[in-house]
């Protein structure tokens, strides 16, 4: 009976306890859980902002570091998590000690759990009263005040709020478009003030290497064969279509969709192309923009020129054949030449098909190549220059006459002695000759 | 039993042990720490080494501990020629009234409450081995005749550590039944200058019995089953036994680097045993019926060290066992969380 009376005594201690531990158990997993929160949004947020302004080298290294960061920083946090549950064995000692009950807690429930009872403890009655009386010391109220961790609550808010700032403000800050001028000629041609840092400029290749859209080809661009995946590429493009608008046209399709509209062959286009830009070689050289992000590769440079393109193509087709025989005249008031700098006035409209190199089948993020004859942003291929005609200048004076008396003279020295018989025969054999000229 | 009596016993231990310790303090300035330590050891039935330099109070401590606790006290100092009869007692011819003739035996010294082994390791390991089954079973066996100790039985032996000449370095086992090893320092300068002015002063002070001749056997034994009372929960023996493991180097769990390296052998149960009865009496101290874990940390640094036997890599290194211990108890309480 007293030992019934022991243990029932020890009730509310135990009610208490599981209290307590449901407690702390609920805030440890608020914790948890909000500190996950936190950390995926803002790795979505760094992901998103990589996604945006990022290389996609960038979008690669930093996305992959991101989400490697967060899935470390979650599993720590289970851990932590984990750790920080409290079983019905750990509670006690947990209780005990955040209350500072020097072990009274513990030990009375451990005892109280032993086989036979502790009625026969001599100071089992008195642990028993200790602990009784200190029952307010350690109420659930008190060991976890808050109910809600605000600490991992407002790290889970902050970033939540971060992400939602990125996706809000991200298509007011797109960055903004680069000048891109199309050139005929290769670069190697063009003088250094033609290649400014403000503007993308798109020349034929040189030597006319055809464009090449053989898959795997080196390139060195983003989407190379040694570059990122195709699915982290594809989602750095879908990220960005999904925050800065709709998708644009995949490779070829803006030249092929302008010859489908303008319903003329493609050689065609290409003598309207070189009479734009002749008429740009002598005059502004930027015949048409294109926004372009001044991060995006050289193929999506060249996507845009397209774009851009075809709109001052319609344009000018609203403004008529008048402006175009207008802008055929050069600054002087000389007819503009047909020769190798570009075509006639009004050969087309349409853009060439060839311009940037042949037309490839590759869409975005398949991790094709494709050889772009240049588009090179800001500085370029210093020209080769001329030789010089002309007669040579005059040698300069000697400035110091006293040294060459100094001089050793400058006396053949015989080899090997040759009969005199033979000097005019040796003297013709080695006589300088023009070339051809019979010995 | 009600928690009245309880709290009423521990007020008594307590007022007790402080009553010894005032009059033990009175003619032992310093060494507040070594006398607590002996006295925790003397109420948890154990012995005790001390180990210091001549003349820094020793001998001192121990006859007025036995003074003050009013029990019989005899002090052998073990020399190189010191044999084991001299110690346990021998069998004598006695003549009786009626002119027979037999053999009686006379107890030896070691038949006292309190018994001060002056500078144990000048003895022979033969003579050192006849304190072990005293100390051991409160015992000891003549001619095959087993004699019991009177209760209580206290041993504190003495270690010179300087001249180590001719001595004899104590075996393990015997290492082993002491409960603690306390080191006594060099007196601070204002200790030694009380030391100075008290000791040459006209009058001496004396040491007053705090418990009454007739009783103070019993006194002592009842106190030392009030600390066999004392609550421990099995988190507790846990510890304790993790700390002992931690001094093996083979144990399990993480091992500190030092045990591993320079430990040859650890503690035995015997180091749980000290640890978990010295906490005991630390735990009466504290107000307290039940052990914390905090009593065996304090309790450590006097109940194990001398316990491990370190390997010569250790010792050129000049690595000692406490320093060893302050690295298990750092891993045990790492392992505790």
């Amino acid at each position: 009976m007293p030992r019934r009376s022991s243990l029932q005594s020890l009730d509310p201690i135990r009610q208490q306890l599981g209290r307590v531990r449901r407690r702390h158990n609920l805030h440890e997993t608020q914790r948890g859980l909000y500190l996950v929160v936190g950390t995926l949004g803002m790795a979505s947020t760094a992901v998103v902002l990589l996604a945006l302004w990022g290389s996609a080298w960038g979008f690669a290294a930093g996305g992959a570091a991101a989400a490697g960061v967060a899935m470390l920083s979650v599993v720590f946090i289970a851990r932590s998590v984990r750790r920080g549950l409290l079983g019905a064995a750990r509670s006690a000692a947990w209780a005990d000690r955040q209350a500072e009950l020097e072990g009274r807690l513990v030990t009375l429930v451990e005892i109280g759990c032993r086989d036979p009872g502790p009625q026969e403890a001599f100071f089992w009655p008195l642990l028993l009263q200790e602990n009784l009386q200190r029952l307010g010391s350690w109420r659930p109220e008190r060991l976890v005040p808050r109910r809600l961790p605000r600490g991992a609550l407002a790290t889970a808010l902050g970033a939540a709020l971060a992400l939602g700032t990125t996706l809000g403000l991200a298509p007011r800050l797109r960055p903004a478009p680069l000048a891109v001028g199309y050139l005929t000629e290769p670069a190697g041609r063009l003088a250094p003030m033609d290649l400014t840092p403000d503007r993308v400029l798109l020349a034929p290749a040189q030597g006319g290497s055809p464009a090449s859209s053989e898959p795997g080809e080196a390139s060195g661009g983003p989407r190379a064969g040694g570059g990122p995946s195709s699915l982290l590429a594809r989602l750095q493009q879908r990220i960005r279509e999904q925050v800065w608008g709709p998708a644009r046209e995949p490779p070829g399709a803006a030249s092929r969709s302008v010859e489908a509209r303008a319903g003329r062959p493609a050689r065609d286009a290409h003598a309207t192309s070189d009479a734009d830009t002749a008429t740009d070689a002598g005059g502004e050289r930027i015949p048409a923009r294109a926004s372009a992000s001044s991060e995006l590769g050289v193929a999506e440079a060249a996507r845009a020129a397209r774009l851009a393109q075809r709109a001052n193509r319609e344009a000018r087709e609203a403004r008529g054949q008048a402006s175009l025989t207008e802008r055929g005249k050069r600054a002087d008031g000389e007819p503009e030449s047909t020769g190798t700098d570009g075509a006639a006035a009004g050969a087309g409209t349409a853009t060439a098909p060839d311009l940037f190199g042949r037309p490839t089948t590759l869409r975005t993020g398949e991790g094709g190549t494709f050889e772009l004859a240049l588009a090179a942003p800001g500085s370029g291929v210093t020209p080769t220059p001329a030789p010089p005609e002309g007669e040579p200048p005059p040698a300069a004076a000697d400035e110091r006459p006293t040294l060459a008396a100094g001089q050793w003279s400058e006396k053949p020295l015989t080899k090997m002695p040759v009969p005199a018989a033979y000097e005019p025969f040796v003297r013709r054999l080695f006589a300088h000759r023009a070339d051809g000229e019979p010995r | 039993m009600t928690p009245d009596v309880a709290v009423a016993a521990i007020e008594d231990f307590r007022e007790t042990f402080a009553a010894i310790r005032r009059q033990v303090a009175k003619v032992v300035i310093g060494h507040e720490a070594a006398v607590e330590t002996i006295l925790v050891a003397f109420f948890a039935g154990g012995h005790v080494l001390i180990e210091g330099v001549p003349g820094i109070g020793k001998t001192l401590i121990v006859r007025s501990l036995a003074e003050a606790l009013n029990l019989s006290f005899n002090r052998i100092q073990f020399t190189v020629d010191l044999m084991p009869a001299d110690i346990t007692g021998t069998r004598i011819i006695n003549e009786g009234p009626d002119g027979r003739r037999e053999l009686v035996f006379v107890e030896g010294p070691v038949f006292a409450h309190l018994l001060l082994a002056d500078e144990i390791n000048r003895a022979t390991p033969k003579t050192q081995s006849a304190l072990l089954e005293a100390m051991a079973e409160q015992q000891v066996t003549v001619a095959g005749t087993t004699h019991a100790l009177p209760s209580p039985f206290f041993v504190l032996a003495t270690l010179n550590p300087i001249e180590m000449e001719g001595t004899y370095q104590l075996p393990e086992a015997q290492l082993d039944r002491f409960l603690f090893k306390v080191v006594l320092e060099y007196p601070s300068r204002p200790e030694l200058e009380r030391i100075l002015g008290d000791t040459t002063a006209a009058e001496l002070p004396a040491v007053e019995p705090v418990l009454p001749r007739d009783r103070a056997a019993g006194r002592v034994e009842e106190l030392r089953r009030l600390v066999r009372r004392v609550l421990v929960a099995p988190h507790v023996e846990r510890y304790a036994a993790d700390l002992v493991r931690l001094t093996h180097p083979g144990g399990d769990g993480e091992v500190p680097e030092a045990v591993s390296r320079h430990v040859v052998y650890g503690a035995s149960p015997r180091g749980g045993q000290a640890l978990i009865l010295g906490a005991k009496v630390l735990a009466l101290l504290a107000g307290r019926g039940h052990v914390a874990v905090e009593d065996i940390d304090r309790v450590a640094p006097a109940a194990l060290p001398h316990r491990l036997v370190i390997n010569f890599a250790a010792e050129a290194a000049a690595i000692r066992p406490p320093d060893i211990i302050v690295q298990v108890l750092a891993a045990g309480r790492r392992r505790r969380g």
